[in-house]
C-alpha cells in the first residue's frame, strides 16, 4: 500500500492537520474578537446587589461612540446627559440620584437608534 | 499572532503527548514493518490516550494530583515500566516468543496516481470539513460545553471528578429544595482527560478552538482508520479476483476515502457529532475500527500481539463511551458467530486456534491488567451506577423501536446502503468470500448493526434507535466501497468472464459513481450551518463574566436553554456543580415527562404566579438569565425583579 507507507503521504496528512489547526484557531479567535465585523453594547449595573445604587457600567463594540442616559422614575427625568465612549471602551458612570425602592428607577441608555434600559 | 502561537503550542502538546508516548510502546512491543505509516499514525494516537487515561485513574487512586509535573514524571515512569516488561518479556525464557512477528507483509508496486488521487480525496474532505467548522468552532455546542466543564474542572481541582449534579427535589412538606450531588452516568472520564491533558501542558483556553480542533482530528483520523481497515480487508479479498488489478487494496482504500471523505462528510456520525462536541461517539467511532482491526489482524495472522492490542484498546473505550463499548461487544458477538456459523464443520479446530492465539504472554499479560485495573483502580461510572441496565431490554419508547428501512437509508447515506447490501449479498453467496476473516468481519458487522437498527427488541437494546443507526454507516461503507470497486473489477475483467460492450461498462461506472456522489453532496448541503452565531455567543459570554464577577457564593442562578446561546458553556465560568447555573430545558422534556420538577419551566415563563413564586422563594434563586426577544414581558411586568444587565440577546434579572 504505497500511499499508506509512502513519507509523502503522511506528511500530508500532518500538513492537512497543521492547516487546519490555524485556520480554525485563527478563525475562533477572529470570531470571538468582540470588535471583529460587530456591532453591540451592554449595560449595566456597576453593583447589582447594592439596591440602593444606581451607577451603570456602558461597554462599547460599536463605531458610534456618542451615548447619552436619562434616568426615569415614575416618568420623570431625573438626570439627562451625553458621554462619548469609544469602541472597544468600556465606562463605569456614577450616579449622585440614589434608588427608591418603593418605585421602580430606570436608567435608559441610547446609541444612535438604539436603545437599553436597566432598571431597580 | 496570538492565535499562531496558540495553535502552534497546541500542536506541539498534542504530537508530545497524544502521538508520542503510543509511537514509543508500538516500536517497543511491534515489529516496524506490521504496520504501515498510516496505522502507526493511528495506533500511536490511540495507545497514547490509554496510557494517558489509565495514569491518570491510577493517579486518582493513589491520590496524586494532576497537574504539568506529575503527568509528565508519571508519563515517563509508565514508559519505563513497558520498557522494563519488554525486556522481562525478552530474557525470561519460559516465555514463548511470537513467531508470526517474523510475517512480512506483501506489498505490491504502484502508480503515482493512488497516491495523488489519495490525496486529492482528503485533501477535499479536510478542506469540506474546516469550512464547515469555519462557523462551527465557536464554543456554543450544548454537548461540547457539558463536556468541557469537566475537563475544566480536573484542570482546576488537579483531580478526576465526581460526575455529580444537584437536582431540584420536592420535600415530604411539598416544598422545592435542592438535593445533595447525585451521581450522573451520562459522562466517563476517558472523554475529558485528554481535553484536560491538553489544556494542562499548552494552557489552550477552553474556549479557543482546541475542543473542536481535538474533535476534528479525532474524526479525520476515524475517517484513516477506515481506510486502513479497508485496506486490510481487501488484502485478504483480492486473490478472489486473480485477473483484475483493479480490485486491489489500495483502489477499495481509495474507494473507502471515497464514501467516508468527500461524501457524507458533514452529516452524523461525522462533522455534525463533532460541531456538536460528541466527544464520546466520536472518540468511539475512531477506536471501534482501530480494535477491529486489531481483531481481525490477531485472527487473520495469528498474531497474539495485535490481540493484546485490542484488548487495551478495548478497556481504554470502556473508559471513554459507553454506546460504543456496548456496539462493540454485539459486534463482537456478530463477526464470532458469522465466523463460526460459515465454518459450521471446523469450529473445534478454530476455537482451538483462537484459544493459542489468547493464551500467549501479552494477551493474557493484558487482560490481567485489564481485570485488575478494572476492579481494583476504577470502574467505568456507567458500571458503578448500573445504568447499563438502562440499555438493556425490551424497548421502552418508540424511539427505540427501530428505524425503517426508509430512515435507515437516510441516515447512513443511499449509496452506501445499496452498494452495502448488494456487498453482503454477494458475502453471504460467494464461498471463499464468507468464509475468510474479512467477509466474517464485514458480514458480522453489517448484520448485528442491521438488526440492532431494524428490530432492537430481538436484542434486547433499549437504546435510542437513530444512534445506533449512526453507527450503522461504517460497515455498510467499507461493504459498499468493496462492492463498488469489485463491480467495476467484474466489468473490465476479461470477455470470458463478464461480455459487456465498453461504452455499457463506462455508463454503468458512471451511473454508480454520479449516484454516490449525488447522493454524498446531498447529505453534505443538508446540514451546512445557517449563520454564524459569533455575536450572540459573544453576549452570552459578556453577560456571564459580568455575573460571575458579582455573585456571592450563596447566589443561585437561573438560565434559560430554550433561546440562549451557547448557554451550556456558562457553567464554565462558575465551575460551581454540573447543575449550576439552573436552567430552563427544552420545553417538550417537561411536557413528556410530567414528573420531571416543573421549577424551571415555572421560573422562567410564569415567574408572578403562585407556583413561580413558591420555587423562587423555596429555591432562593437570585438571578434570571434569558433573551429579551422571548422572556421579557413577564420580567418587566413584575415589581419583584430588577434588571441589572442587557444586551440584545441577554438580560440579567435580579429578584428583589
Amino acid at each position: 500500500m504505497i500511499f499508506m507507507e509512502q513519507k509523502s503521504s503522511i506528511i500530508f496528512i500532518v500538513f492537512l492537520l497543521v492547516f487546519s489547526t490555524m485556520f480554525l484557531f485563527w478563525q475562533n479567535e477572529r470570531e470571538l474578537d468582540p470588535n471583529y465585523e460587530k456591532n453591540w453594547w451592554t449595560l449595566a449595573f456597576a453593583e447589582p446587589q447594592n439596591i440602593t445604587d444606581l451607577s451603570f457600567v456602558v461597554e462599547n463594540y460599536t463605531d458610534n461612540a456618542d451615548f447619552s442616559y436619562e434616568v426615569v422614575r415614575d416618568k420623570q427625568v431625573l438626570e439627562k446627559k451625553s458621554f462619548t465612549l469609544k469602541r472597544g471602551e468600556r465606562k463605569n458612570i456614577s450616579l449622585s440620584i440614589r434608588n427608591d425602592v418603593s418605585s421602580r428607577t430606570s436608567v435608559m441608555v441610547r446609541n444612535g437608534k438604539e436603545k437599553k434600559e436597566i432598571y431597580r | 499572532m496570538h492565535s499562531f502561537f496558540a495553535s502552534f503550542s497546541f500542536l506541539f502538546v498534542f504530537g508530545i503527548f497524544l502521538f508520542l508516548p503510543g509511537f514509543f510502546v508500538l516500536r517497543l512491543f511491534f515489529k516496524r514493518h506490521l504496520f504501515s505509516r498510516l496505522e502507526r499514525l493511528l495506533f500511536s494516537f490511540a495507545v497514547s490516550v490509554g496510557l494517558f487515561d489509565f495514569l491518570a485513574l491510577f493517579m486518582e487512586a493513589i491520590n496524586v494530583r494532576l497537574h504539568t509535573t506529575s503527568l509528565f514524571l508519571g508519563g515517563i515512569a509508565v514508559l519505563f515500566f513497558l520498557y522494563g516488561i519488554k525486556k522481562l518479556y525478552q530474557y525470561l525464557p519460559f516465555f514463548e516468543k511470537n513467531t508470526s512477528d517474523e510475517i512480512v507483509e506483501t506489498t505490491t508496486h504502484f502508480s503515482q496516481s493512488q497516491k495523488w488521487l489519495f490525496m486529492i480525496l482528503l485533501g477535499m474532505t479536510v478542506l469540506i470539513k474546516i469550512v464547515y467548522m469555519g462557523d462551527a468552532v465557536l464554543p456554543t455546542a450544548t454537548d461540547l460545553g457539558h463536556h468541557m466543564y469537566w475537563a475544566k474542572l480536573i484542570t482546576e481541582t488537579k483531580r478526576l471528578p465526581l460526575y455529580t449534579k444537584q437536582e431540584i427535589i420536592t420535600e415530604s412538606d411539598h416544598s422545592y429544595t435542592l438535593s445533595d450531588p447525585q451521581p450522573i452516568a451520562d459522562f466517563i472520564v476517558g472523554e475529558h482527560i485528554p481535553f484536560a491533558l491538553l489544556h494542562i501542558f499548552s494552557g489552550a483556553d477552553f474556549f479557543s478552538a482546541f475542543p473542536a480542533t481535538t474533535l476534528l482530528f479525532v474524526n479525520i483520523l476515524c475517517l484513516l482508520a477506515l481506510v486502513a481497515l479497508s485496506a486490510r480487508f481487501a488484502s485478504e479479498i483480492q486473490p478472489l479476483f486473480p485477473d483484475t488489478k483493479i480490485f486491489t487494496q489500495e483502489y477499495v482504500a481509495l474507494a473507502t476515502l471515497f464514501f467516508f471523505g468527500p461524501l457524507y462528510t458533514l452529516a452524523s456520525p461525522q462533522m455534525k457529532f463533532v460541531s456538536g462536541g460528541v466527544v464520546g461517539n466520536t472518540f468511539g467511532n475512531l477506536f471501534l475500527p482501530l480494535i477491529l482491526l486489531c481483531f481481525y489482524r490477531a485472527f487473520q495472522k495469528q498474531h497474539s500481539g495485535f490481540l493484546s492490542l485490542g484488548f487495551f484498546l478495548t478497556l481504554t473505550l470502556a473508559y471513554t463511551h459507553h454506546l460504543s463499548m456496548l456496539i462493540l461487544l454485539f459486534v463482537g458477538f456478530g463477526v464470532i458467530a458469522t465466523y463460526l456459523f460459515f465454518h459450521a464443520r471446523t469450529i473445534l479446530p478454530i476455537v482451538r486456534a483462537w484459544l493459542k492465539i489468547f493464551l500467549k504472554p501479552a494477551p493474557l499479560f493484558t487482560f490481567v491488567f485489564a481485570t485488575l485495573f478494572f476492579f481494583l483502580v476504577a470502574m467505568p461510572t456507567y458500571i458503578e451506577t448500573q445504568a447499563v441496565g438502562t440499555a438493556l431490554g425490551t424497548p421502552t419508547k418508540t424511539t427505540r423501536t427501530g428505524l425503517s428501512f426508509y430512515q435507515i437509508t437516510f441516515s447512513s447515506g443511499e449509496a452506501r446502503v445499496a452498494l452495502g447490501l448488494v456487498g453482503l449479498v454477494l458475502v453471504a453467496f460467494i464461498k471463499r468470500l464468507r468464509r475468510s476473516y474479512a467477509g466474517a468481519f464485514l458480514f458480522g458487522w453489517s448484520a448485528i448493526l442491521l438488526v440492532m437498527t431494524l428490530k432492537p427488541g430481538l436484542l434486547f437494546i433499549n437504546i435510542p434507535s437513530n444512534r445506533i443507526g449512526t453507527y450503522l454507516s461504517f460497515p455498510l461503507g467499507l461493504v459498499a466501497a468493496g462492492t463498488l470497486v469489485g463491480l467495476i473489477a467484474l466489468l473490465f475483467a476479461r470477455p470470458s468472464t463478464l461480455r459487456l460492450p465498453q461504452a455499457v461498462t463506462l455508463v454503468i461506472i458512471f451511473s454508480l459513481l454520479i449516484f454516490s456522489l449525488g447522493s454524498g453532496s446531498f447529505d453534505n448541503s443538508q446540514t451546512l450551518l445557517p449563520q454564524s452565531k459569533a455575536l450572540p455567543a459573544l453576549e452570552t459570554f459578556a453577560a456571564t463574566k459580568y455575573l460571575s464577577k458579582h455573585l456571592s457564593p450563596n447566589d443561585l442562578v437561573l438560565k434559560d436553554h430554550n433561546y440562549i446561546v451557547a448557554d451550556a458553556w456558562m457553567k464554565l465560568f462558575f465551575l460551581r456543580d454540573y447543575a449550576y447555573p439552573l436552567s430552563r430545558g427544552f420545553f417538550k422534556r417537561y411536557e413528556d415527562n410530567p414528573h420531571r420538577e416543573q421549577c424551571t419551566l415555572l421560573m422562567i415563563a410564569v415567574p408572578n404566579t403562585t407556583r413561580g413564586e413558591k420555587c423562587f422563594s423555596d429555591l432562593g434563586v437570585d438571578y434570571v438569565v434569558v433573551n429579551p426577544h422571548f422572556d421579557t414581558a413577564q420580567f418587566e411586568k413584575s415589581s419583584k425583579f430588577s434588571r441589572v444587565y442587557a444586551n440584545d440577546t441577554v438580560h440579567i434579572y435580579k429578584k428583589k
